[in-house]
């Protein structure tokens, strides 16, 4: 028996120790965002098998529900959060590699980034999913910055204003439902649902809906992506497409099944969701810097999560969470791997990487990082773009499908484009460092194990048909 | 009786909304995006409004207003307030390194 708050205590617990360890060692400080993450991956584990036997509660501060706050995590939430906790364990291998000072400054945001999205998983109170939602937000705004740079400021000073207009968006939303219902616990929202005006329930509801549309990266609230990304140290970016995107797009979800049990065909949602791909695949095809492009393609595929919300189908669900995972593992793998190309060849324009993933501990896993992010078999992104495919066909919605497979096409187009480029002939070949090998490792064998092996992971999605009923 | 203080807080929300999008320099759109943050505020204290009602404290006779929102608004003005200061600073940041706050002049200027 494991208590859910302790993923969050333990990581700002470790957060706020991090400065009295730096001022004995510098490179404790490093280790110590290690062992965190590291336990937080194992706390998450044992949830996650706990979470399967039933949902978990832990009320916090002796108030029973609904009144207190609660946390709950079901299956899907478990799945999450430990999909989070296990990205943010590999990422922080490669965090050795960040040479910048303040390295204190940076391990305490890079700890309450990982605290605040895996909050945003597991709470089940809306005020506090707001709390954690602002949590994850100003940890990711100083390290957007944190190099200091004109790119980096200018990032971040994007990202503050697109994600405080998100944030306002999300209080409003909160204070319609409260203003109605007098309760901000989920469950007892979802309960209670009927005795809301349909006026400002709607109201609400959009404005839940486009703010946690910042984070999950929803056309038209993503113009901070790239430049957030493109000027965030190389780790960071790594972890923003796979840490916080990953809790705002699945608070996204809550908020549509879990709250407002918008069980079938969403025209609204699936539109954002098709807009989002298109603007993010699109723009990605004609991106000459390497960081840009897998930015943009980072949008398209959080477009396609969005779509098969839209869809809203057991399969399309099963389809959006597998392409959460394929995307989190694939596009951290990307991420790591342009961090290298860019610190070894100190470029980031695309034509100029040319043989720069000759070094075949880098060329393997980015191989089968791009393969599975492209959506091909045996790799773990087949089946998140084959499920939404299904689900569309099954439901009879052959224009979205036409949509959806043009944008791969694009997709697929811009992905063969880097990889000729980038395995092309080259004289000197520089060895990629342990920090920068290991993470690309252990993410290429998650990526392969759960192509050849999906049964498990099957299994646990089992669990949407509960969560489209309105469950947790 | 008309809420007019709903119509207050929209008002100001949109405001801010307007100022973040029309303006040029960056602190005026800093600015922008606390009145929309006060907005929030106000409507989110109002939802909590009872008329003739005093603050919840053991021993005061009611009929109370509701806390929840205060509270609710006490935490949003805490991180309201640090996003304004992380914003603020990272505008010091862009004006060390181009000199210039102008959204127009900072595309063009080379670090």
């Amino acid at each position: 028996m494991i208590r859910p708050v302790l993923l969050i205590a333990l990581p700002l617990l470790f957060a706020f120790l991090s400065p009295i360890i730096g001022i004995w060692s510098k490179k404790g400080v490093k280790y110590l965002m290690i062992f965190a993450t590291a336990l937080n991956a194992i706390l998450a584990s044992l949830l996650f098998v706990e979470s399967l036997n039933g949902v978990v509660f832990d009320i916090i501060g002796g108030f029973e529900p609904p009144l207190g706050i609660v946390l709950m995590v079901g299956p899907l939430g478990g799945l999450i959060a430990l999909l989070i906790n296990s990205v943010a364990f590999i990422i922080s291998i490669y965090n050795l590699t960040v040479e910048k000072e303040p390295i204190v400054r940076y391990s305490m945001l890079y700890m309450l980034l990982v605290m605040g999205s895996t909050g945003m998983v597991i709470t089940g109170d809306l005020f506090n999913l707001f709390v954690f939602l602002e949590i994850t937000s100003i940890a990711s705004y100083g390290l957007a910055a944190y190099n200091k740079d004109k790119k980096g400021y200018l990032g971040a000073m994007k990202y503050v204003v697109i994600g405080s207009i998100g944030s306002t968006f999300v209080l409003v939303g909160i204070a319609l439902i409260y203003s109605q219902l007098r309760t901000l616990n989920m469950l007892d929202i979802a309960m209670r649902l009927g005795e809301m005006d349909p006026l400002v329930k709607l109201v609400a509801f959009i404005s839940l809906f486009l703010g946690f549309g910042v984070e999950a990266e929803m056309f038209p609230l993503n113009t901070w992506v790239p430049d957030a990304y493109d000027g965030a140290p190389h780790p960071i970016s790594a972890a923003f497409a796979s840490i916080p995107a990953k809790a705002g797009i699945f608070a996204l979800a809550r908020v549509i099944f879990t709250m407002f049990a918008f069980g079938n065909f969403l025209w609204f949602v699936v539109i954002m969701g098709i807009l989002t791909i298109f603007f993010g695949e699109i723009i990605a095809y004609v991106q000459k810097d390497l960081k840009k492009m897998l930015a943009y393609s980072s949008i398209g595929q959080m477009g396609m999560i969005i779509m098969a919300f839209g869809i809203g189908t057991t399969l399309a669900m099963e389809g959006a969470f597998f392409q959460m995972i394929a995307h989190a593992l694939g596009k951290a793998l990307l991420f790591i791997v342009a961090g290298y190309m860019i610190y070894t060849y100190k470029t980031d324009k695309i034509e100029d990487l040319k043989g720069a993933a000759r070094h075949p501990l880098v060329g393997i896993p980015l191989l089968i990082g791009t393969l599975s992010i492209m959506g091909m078999p045996p790799f773990a992104g087949f089946y998140g773009k084959f499920f939404i495919l299904m689900s569309g066909f099954a439901e009879g919605y052959y224009a979205i499908i036409a949509l959806f497979l043009a944008a791969s096409i694009v997709e697929v187009a811009y992905y063969a484009r880097f990889l000729k480029v980038v395995f092309e002939k080259r004289g000197n070949i520089i060895k990629p460092n342990a920090y920068t090998y290991l993470p690309l490792i252990l993410l290429a064998i998650l990526i392969v194990l759960v192509g050849i092996y999906p049964k498990p992971v099957l299994d646990v999605l089992a669990n949407v048909v509960s969560f489209l009923a309105g469950g947790v | 009786m008309t809420p007019y203080y709903y119509l207050g807080s929209i008002a100001l929300i949109v405001i801010g909304i307007y100022v973040v999008i029309s303006k040029k320099n960056l602190i005026k759109i800093i600015i922008g995006l606390d009145i929309m943050d006060t907005g929030v505020n106000l409507l989110l204290i109002s939802v909590g409004y009872v008329k003739n009602a005093t603050a919840p404290i053991e021993n005061v006779p009611g009929p109370y207003v509701d806390p929840i929102p205060q509270a609710l608004v006490l935490t949003a003005i805490v991180i309201g307030v640090s996003v304004m200061a992380l914003a603020l600073s990272i505008a010091v940041g862009i004006y060390r390194k181009t000199g210039t706050l102008e959204i127009d002049e900072l595309l063009e200027v080379k670090e």
